[in-house]
């Protein structure tokens, strides 16, 4: 695995500190917002939670592509639009509770997988560029959900179910009352601390995708990812399909997304049709990386640090906004800005060390030149002595 | 040969699975009739409020000449019927097993079930 530092200084703390930089620097704004929004510590405790259990799922699905070398996987969209056909249509059948949720679950997989599929392909027809192209796919393939929602739903793809559908009798309603299985997942093991509910099932679940991701990482499949991730041509050479691996790990991952939002829009109650996807991958992307991960390395804690600080901020900083400067839309603004910046800054700080890394490596091949050159003049004027 | 036939059972499995889910997980509207209701040549006249339980939902009133509904999902659900009067449970308790198929609902006549009649409830396909 690919390290982190950006320093060659041997102090610890230092090290410690710009490894780092980001989570910190989120922690010291937070602390600085906590106190100027004036909320209580049981709500912000409630709000992590509810938020924690609600999208580390989604954070979670991108850790596969990370490890095979493909960087942050901006094709979860894909995953969170198979999600949302499966509950259009347990919507239209009126299927509830969990045995709505998991069937669900059960028909997007196989749509999930198929969009997997296509991503992996043109991901790997894209390589060193996966990002880039993952964001556009993401867009694309919004159109094509579009189309298919919008004109196909209820021309095409029978839905009976008048309350989804326009009044015009085809297309899907802009949005989707999921009363069927609302808080289903939530609800169905939980307890109160100090009366604030946790949702068990929701932990468990996550819990269940950091087990099967801890132990991904250790089979056979997991080590050519890794080897994969390191270096593709050594992977090639030792006998990895390259290819294959990176599209299994895209599948994989689209398949968790899609699971992730299903989890998520269970929670929220109902499903915005034509945008409850759009930033799904931003957003997770966003959390990923303040929790300190980088577009190389990504690990379990990274998520739940990255979900806690990204919410905080998503938390405090409207109320903070409204104290400080009296417009709670510029705490509203500043989210915003904070989850696309800190993608830009994290892609940036990762060109740049890349850049340092090829040029630290081409002075080192140039100084074993110039030394081997000395020694070779040596030998010649030794020679020519003797 | 081996690996395709275990795979083929997988899909078979999940697509069992499915099918049980939606056996189990689809909704079912059943309205519960307090109005007077002639039947054959039988006329049952709706008096008091009921009290009506289905399953383990929370119970509701349906008051003299209103109607109620329930959303159940699954196929078997069990039926309690009491009579309010004066705001006080009066009257027999009774209990009653309904089943539906895949995309029926019920209307269930509350003077004819408080009556014992057989009839006490109609399938309808199209609720």
């Amino acid at each position: 695995m690919k390290t982190q530092d950006l320093t060659k200084t041997t102090h610890p703390v230092i090290r410690f500190l710009i490894n780092n930089a980001v989570p910190i620097l989120f922690i010291v704004l937070v602390a600085f917002a906590i106190p100027l929004s004036g909320f209580s510590g049981e709500y912000l405790f409630r709000e992590m939670v509810t938020r924690v259990s609600r999208n580390s799922f989604l954070v979670l699905s991108l850790l596969i592509p990370v490890i095979a070398g493909m960087g942050m996987n901006f094709g979860i969209v894909l995953g969170a639009m198979a999600g949302e056909i499966g509950l259009i249509f347990i919507t239209d059948w009126e299927i509830v509770g969990m045995p709505g949720l998991l069937l669900a679950m059960i028909i997007s997989t196989p749509i999930a997988a198929l969009l997997g599929y296509f991503a992996g392909k043109i991901l790997n027809k894209a390589k060193g560029r996966e990002m880039a192209t993952g964001l556009m796919l993401g867009f694309f393939m919004n159109g094509v959900y579009q189309l298919v929602v919008l004109y196909s739903m209820g021309k095409i793809i029978p839905i009976g179910n008048n309350n989804i559908l326009l009044p015009r009798g085809f297309g899907i309603r802009n949005a989707i009352n999921l009363e069927g299985v609302r808080q289903v997942l939530d609800n169905l093991l939980s307890f109160d601390i100090f009366g604030i509910g946790i949702p068990i099932a929701n932990f468990i679940a996550i819990g269940l995708l950091c087990l099967f991701i801890v132990w991904f990482r250790r089979t056979k499949l997991g080590q050519d990812m890794r080897t994969v991730g390191q270096s593709m041509e050594v992977a090639r050479a030792s006998g990895i399909d390259v290819e294959k691996t990176r599209l299994i790990s895209i599948v994989i991952s689209t398949i968790l997304a899609c699971y992730g939002q299903i989890i998520f829009l269970q929670n929220i109650g109902t499903m915005n049709t034509y945008n409850s996807h759009e930033q799904v991958g931003t957003f997770a992307i966003a959390a990923l990386l303040i929790g300190g991960a980088s577009v190389a390395r990504a690990t379990i804690p990274n998520v739940f640090v990255g979900v806690i600080l990204f919410h905080m901020v998503f938390v405090v900083s409207p109320r903070a906004g409204k104290e400080l400067i009296g417009q709670a839309q510029l705490g509203e603004h500043f989210r915003v800005f904070v989850s696309y910046g800190i993608i830009a800054i994290s892609l940036a700080l990762y060109a740049w060390r890349k850049q340092m890394e090829k040029q630290n490596l081409r002075r080192q091949a140039q100084a074993i030149n110039r030394e081997a050159l000395k020694i070779q003049q040596g030998s010649t004027i030794g020679g020519k002595e003797s | 040969m081996r690996r395709n036939i275990i795979r083929i059972s997988l899909v078979v499995l999940v697509i069992i699975i499915a099918v049980f889910l939606y056996n189990i997980g689809k909704s079912h509207k059943i309205y519960f009739d307090n109005k007077n209701i002639t039947i054959g040549d039988t006329t049952y006249t709706a008096s008091n409020t009921c009290r009506v339980w289905v399953d383990d939902e929370e119970s509701q009133d349906v008051r003299n000449r209103s109607r109620k509904v329930f959303k159940v999902a699954g196929a078997a659900h069990t039926i309690v019927v009491q009579e309010v009067v004066n705001g006080e449970l009066s009257g027999e308790r009774i209990e009653k097993k309904i089943k539906f198929k895949l995309d029926e609902g019920a209307i269930v006549n509350l003077p004819v079930l408080l009556d014992g009649a057989e009839s006490w409830y109609e399938i309808n396909t199209e609720i």
